[in-house]
């Protein structure tokens, strides 16, 4: 028989108060978005068909570039480092057919005799400087943008509240130590943090994000500490020691969840600015290689052409809007329906 | 309370020297040396003997060991000789004396615009929380703030600086030619309207975050129950909020001041050589290419010195701002 | 009639004379010719990409450092011995030498004799102590002069007396006259840098010998050198004075109305230091600077014309002795056979390359010496752009895909490389995908390896990278040796470990001849070799763009580094602006 009242779960309760806010819903509704152009890049842009009919056998051939990179499988040697789009102008007859992406080019495809077009019905976002179309950029970007957002964010975020956590609940001689070890990391000049990391290891995507995460995590931490310290003293803390909850208890169950406010800001933030740090040191010269499509690179290569090519700028500006505007919106809908205070 | 200050200024000192010893090794095992980039460039097809590479490095003090490179510099350090410049031999004081003023005017202004636009209009925001001028505010401040510094002053040198479009702004340095004949007040306009679009770029971003900490501290505050009770009490509503809120979600406010410090002398090279500034930004950029040590140690210092002062200025305000906080290690056993 | 005639005529005259003037330099469009006489007056704000580390001429490194010193015509502030003509660009125009110098049977000794009447711009007098002083101060081992004191290995003594001096060399070379004697060294002022004569005890023997590292005098004045106050004031005999550096700002010239040749029109050149590209052109445009001498291809293609363009400014392309190539590193297996590296420029579309990233400014030149020289064989045809015959070549040199993975191998070797780039390196950013997808569909697989500046030359010279593309910018006469000799592969600029010995002793050869019709038939014959082993692949000879204001009238833009030279520049009374 049900009962009038259900206990609810706590998570459950979160997601009932977010959905009444609905600018935070359109955010969540456009990250999940993002996150299926992200796993689908491949089916949206790519100079491969997703099916085709030749000589009456079917192929897949973007499924087929995906066992081939695992190594399982091997292309037949007439597909073998070839333009399927030639390859169709040249040798389809009739009976055959093709359907390719609706993007029908590779983010790296380059045609240097379509250099700096504006946006046409062939190239719905225009080309860039070597010719590569942009909107098969802008949608195999957004994988980049996850990856660094999501992967130097966690870092940070991980590393900062654990220290800073230690660093405020226990005080005395480990909030000595671990303050002074976060004081030497903030005193190294960001600029010149990345200067070494890429003089000793080769210029790579991961390489960035370890970067962003090492020159970030500081400022987490201090400001986990400081919500720390200012909890300590509360009655609450107090009422679970005195319980029995021991160090691990306090910190996780009781404080944590309390101090985490700023900390959710800093991480929504955190990959938004990720994104933007990305796209400075395109700027500087420290970027992603330039197999890699990222937002961030396509609007620092744009930046020298301006007022030239506006669309090299405009897509991607809107794309990182876009994205982080949403995050940001969904970090803070999430903050606002977990805070049990601001319920009923 | 005073006793543990005392401890963290002295505590200054080792940390600076283990901050210095730190230093100097990261800028010496990096790759390359300062004799090989002022003798090679890519540019240059010259034969270079090593011979001459051993005598720049002799006239540069690096054919000493590390230890005894790195003692001499702290020598010279005790009593503030920061030593001459690799790059040309000029003292490394005059080069800062240069650029520092340059900086501290940009960042100061930048910082203080920041601070006193986003700390209002967090809090606005906060206690508006669900009208609709709060939500454009909040769509306009996360669209300047999803937008790259230099792709903002790009576009602001581009459409303002007066090539094809509107000549509003200057688009480079801090004064006009011949501004130095001009009358007090003509050359602090000039200098105003120089600093405007750098400025502004400088600062958006600050104030976008800024704002949002804001923002959310206060919306954690003003749900507490001692703010109920202060309602509750019949104070009027400026007073709840500017008296007994504001205090308390300072903190993470005061946390990012330990940054304010650094943030004086450091300089943005991004904005420094698009407006062609000449800053401590650009400064430090090209020490690191140059691979300039002693240079390169002196800014690091300069920056240590003022991280670890902003730091405890910031650990400092905390006592004035929450009272609660303390430093003794006071959790009950 | 009469009249006609003469009108006709008089025009047919002007009219090849300026066709006639056909300079390698200048072609343009909007050069602005002369009308009327040249009155004196007006400022040139001139940009500057970075600021120079220094104007002490002896210890420089960067290049703006020289455009500000001695420009491209060898005379600005300082002047060196003699200067670039303009028919043939020769250095054979005497500045402060009264002649060009007189040679030895041997070619061992070089005489020169400096310029009667020239003062310093304190007033002072020049003299040959000074030349002396240049080149002492040059080759002592404590001076922070590293960069040019390499150029001065073969120099073994100097003589000076009266107001003759004699350059004493250990080897023939046909370079030596222009490596030492006459190109690089800018004269400095021995009364300014050196006030108490501490290099007089001294010969240039004894400097360059043990005493010239521990003797207290000369590590005194090195030191003293090294910091020296005029190394930010420098005191030249040139057309034009210094005047004010404001650090990281501008810099002032003013015209020196003492000069003893003949004096330039402009009263002023401001130097105003503007690293970003895109500002630079905006402020040429709201008229804040008068002289862009260098502009992004995209600049010059769309963003320099219409109207408002037209009225006020001009543009103008000149081409440099720059070069992009790829270098090839000969020793990795796959580069080892020429053929591969035949191939390699077959599968580079260079044409294609030049008109879609450089937009138009550049030239395929398929040689290391500047087209306009007389050095240049132009008989040789640069490899065309053919996928097909590369394929066929590849096939031809055993690199066939053998395990059907699409990628060629051979003895168990994939065809697989790094191309090696630096931080902040456009042409490398458009270059590599350009390059990446070419070699795919030929089998080859390519990746990327970016790192730091200032590590990209020691990486070059340890032969550390597979492939990579580097600029030289050089003289518009270089001895090859330096690139492409065998022994330049340990410490010199042969990055791609090229070693052939025809090709090491046509160089050596034509060190050694001093006919230059003899000297051009063994580069001739050099040139033919170099084509058939292609050890690089030349990208392309740079073409620079430049914009300015159409007030400056007979504006000369030259074939060299910066690129203008203001010593002939006017403007009429009625436009001038300072």
């Amino acid at each position: 028989m049900k009962t009038a009242w259900q206990p609810e779960g706590y998570w459950s309760l979160v997601a009932l108060q977010f959905r009444k806010n609905h600018v935070a819903v359109l955010g969540f509704i456009v990250v999940f978005f993002l996150l299926v152009i992200a796993a689908l890049a491949d089916f949206i842009a790519n100079d491969k068909p997703l099916v085709m009919r030749y000589r009456h056998s079917l192929y897949f051939p973007v499924l087929k570039q995906y066992s081939v990179s695992l190594g399982v499988s091997r292309w037949q040697p007439e597909f073998q480092n070839i333009s399927f789009k030639e390859f169709v102008t040249a040798n389809f007859k009739a009976g055959d057919w093709v359907q390719f992406p609706p993007i029908r080019y590779s983010p790296g495809e380059v045609y240097l005799s379509e250099v700096l077009q504006r946006p046409t019905a062939e190239h719905w976002f225009g080309t860039d400087d070597v010719g590569r179309d942009v909107a098969s950029r802008i949608v195999h970007g957004s994988r980049i943008s996850l990856y660094v957002g999501f992967i130097a964010v966690s870092i940070y975020v991980l590393i900062g509240v654990f220290v800073g956590a230690l660093s405020g609940f226990y005080g005395g001689v480990v909030d000595i130590v671990l303050s002074r070890f976060i004081e030497i990391m903030l005193s190294i000049p960001t600029l010149f943090l990345i200067v070494t990391v890429v003089a000793f290891l080769p210029q790579s995507l991961f390489n960035i994000v370890l970067v962003i995460g090492i020159t970030n995590w500081p400022r987490v931490a201090r400001l986990t500490r400081g919500e720390f310290l200012k909890s300590k003293p509360l009655e609450y803390v107090t009422a679970a020691r005195a319980l029995g909850a021991s160090d691990l208890r306090t910190i996780l169950r009781h404080i944590l969840p309390n101090t985490l406010a700023p900390v959710f800001v800093a991480a929504t933030f955190g990959v938004a600015s990720a994104i933007l740090i990305e796209s400075t040191l395109s700027f500087l010269g420290f970027g992603v290689p330039s197999t890699v499509a990222s937002w961030g690179s396509i609007l620092s290569a744009a930046r020298e052409l301006q007022p030239t090519g506006w669309w090299l700028a405009a897509f991607p500006g809107v794309a990182i809007f876009l994205t982080v505007t949403s995050y940001n919106l969904v970090g803070e809908g999430l903050r606002d329906a977990s805070d049990p205070r601001l319920r009923g | 309370m005073r006793n543990y200050f005392v401890k963290r200024l002295l505590l200054l000192i080792p940390t600076l020297l283990g901050i210095s010893i730190v230093s100097f090794l990261i800028i010496h095992l990096l790759p390359g040396d300062p004799a090989r980039v002022k003798v090679e460039a890519p540019e240059r097809n010259q034969l270079v003997t090593e011979q001459t590479l051993r005598e720049t490095r002799v006239i540069y003090g690096l054919d000493q060991p590390l230890y005894v490179q790195y003692f001499r510099w702290l020598k010279r350090m005790v009593t503030f000789d920061f030593g001459e410049s690799l790059r040309d031999h000029r003292p490394i004081i005059e080069k800062l004396k240069e650029r520092i003023p340059v900086t501290f005017k940009l960042s100061s202004i930048s910082l203080l615009l920041a601070y006193l636009i986003s700390i209002p209009l967090g809090v606005y925001s906060a206690t508006r929380q669900h009208a609709t001028g709060e939500r454009i505010i909040t769509v306009v401040l996360f669209a300047m703030y999803s937008l790259p510094n230099f792709w903002v002053a790009t576009m602001a040198i581009v459409y303002l600086g007066g090539g094809d479009f509107w000549d509003v702004f200057p688009v480079f340095g801090l004064a006009s030619a011949g501004a130095e004949h001009w009358s007090w007040w003509k050359r602090t306009q000039d200098e105003v309207w120089h600093l405007i679009l750098p400025v502004a770029c400088m600062t958006y971003y600050t104030l976008a975050v800024l704002s949002r900490y804001m923002r959310a501290a206060m919306l954690d505050i003003i749900r507490q129950d001692f703010i109920r009770t202060a309602r509750a009490k019949g104070l009027s509503e400026r007073v709840v909020v500017y008296r007994h809120a504001l205090g308390n979600s300072l903190i993470p406010i005061v946390t990012l001041m330990g940054d304010v410090l650094p943030a004086l002398i450091g300089g943005s090279v991004v904005i420094e050589t698009l407006f062609a500034i000449p800053g401590m930004g650009s400064l430090s950029y090209e020490a690191v290419f140059t691979r300039d040590y002693p240079l390169l140690m002196a800014i690091f210092t300069l920056s240590a010195l003022l991280t670890l002062l902003g730091i405890l200025v910031s650990d400092f305000l905390y006592t004035l701002v929450d009272p609660r906080i303390g430093y003794e290690n006071r959790v009950a056993t | 009639m009469e009249l006609m005639r003469r009108l006709f005529a008089f025009f047919l005259v002007l009219f090849t004379l300026v066709s006639g003037c056909s300079h390698p330099a200048e072609h343009g469009e909007g050069v602005a010719f002369d009308s009327g006489q040249p009155v004196p007056g007006d400022w040139a704000v001139v940009r500057l990409e970075a600021e120079p580390d220094t104007l002490n001429p002896v210890n420089y490194v960067s290049s703006v450092a020289q455009y500000v010193m001695w420009g491209a015509k060898n005379s600005q502030v300082y002047e060196l011995l003699m200067g670039y003509n303009t028919k043939d660009w020769d250095v054979t125009e005497p500045l402060l030498a009264e002649a060009p110098p007189t040679v030895s049977a041997d070619h061992l000794t070089y005489t020169i004799t400096i310029r009667d009447g020239v003062k310093w711009h304190d007033g002072h007098p020049f003299t040959v102590d000074d030349v002396l002083f240049t080149f002492k101060a040059t080759a002592c081992p404590l001076t922070d002069a590293a960069a040019h004191r390499s150029s001065l290995t073969d120099l073994a003594d100097i003589q000076a007396e009266g107001r003759t001096i004699r350059f004493l060399m250990s080897k023939p070379n046909v370079y030596n006259l222009r490596n030492v004697v006459t190109n690089l060294m800018p004269i400095a002022p021995k009364h300014i840098f050196d006030e108490e004569g501490l290099l007089d005890g001294f010969s240039y023997k004894d400097i360059i010998g043990p005493k010239g590292k521990t003797d207290p005098k000369i590590k005194k004045f090195a030191e003293h050198f090294n910091a020296h106050p005029n190394n930010r004031a420098p005191v030249g005999t040139g057309p034009y004075k210094f005047e004010k550096w404001d650090s990281g700002r501008e810099i002032v010239l003013v015209r020196n109305e003492n000069y003893w040749g003949k004096k330039p029109y402009l009263d002023k050149i401001v130097y105003r230091i503007i690293p970003d590209y895109t500002a630079a052109l905006t402020a040429l445009k709201a008229g804040e600077i008068d002289v862009q001498p260098r502009l992004m291809p995209i600049q010059y293609k769309e963003q320099t014309s219409g109207s408002a363009f037209d009225q006020q400014l001009a543009k103008m392309t000149y081409s440099i002795p720059s070069r992009f190539q790829i270098f090839w590193n000969n020793e990795r297996p796959f580069f080892k056979d020429k053929r591969v590296r035949q191939a390699m420029t077959m599968l580079v579309n260079r044409e294609k390359i030049i008109e879609s990233i450089r937009l138009g400014l550049g030239q395929v030149v398929e040689s290391t010496f500047d087209p306009h020289g007389k050095e240049y064989n132009p008989n040789i045809k640069p490899i065309p752009y053919d996928p097909k015959r590369a394929a066929e070549l590849l096939d031809e040199a055993g690199w066939k895909d053998h395990d059907g993975d699409g990628i060629r191998d051979k003895d168990g070797v994939k065809f697989k490389f790094d191309f090696l780039g630096s931080t902040g390196s456009s042409i490398f950013k458009q270059l590599s995908p350009v390059l990446a997808d070419e070699f795919r569909k030929a089998g080859i697989e390519m990746t990327e390896r970016i790192i730091e500046f200032s590590v990209m030359t020691q990486t070059l010279k340890e032969h550390r990278f597979d492939a990579s593309v580097v600029g030289f910018t050089s003289d518009l006469v270089q001895d090859p040796y330096q690139i492409w000799h065998s022994s330049s592969a340990a410490g010199g600029s042969n990055f791609g470990n090229f070693k052939n010995p025809e090709s090491d002793r046509l160089i050596e050869q034509a060190r050694l001849e001093f006919d230059d019709e003899k000297r051009n038939q063994l580069y001739w014959r050099w040139q033919e070799l170099m084509r058939d082993e292609q050890p690089v692949t030349f990208l392309y000879y740079v073409t620079e763009a430049a914009a300015y204001s159409r007030r400056f009238r007979d504006v000369e833009w030259l074939p060299l580094r910066p690129g203008y030279d203001l010593m002939s520049w006017w403007v009429p009374k009625s436009a001038q602006k300072h």
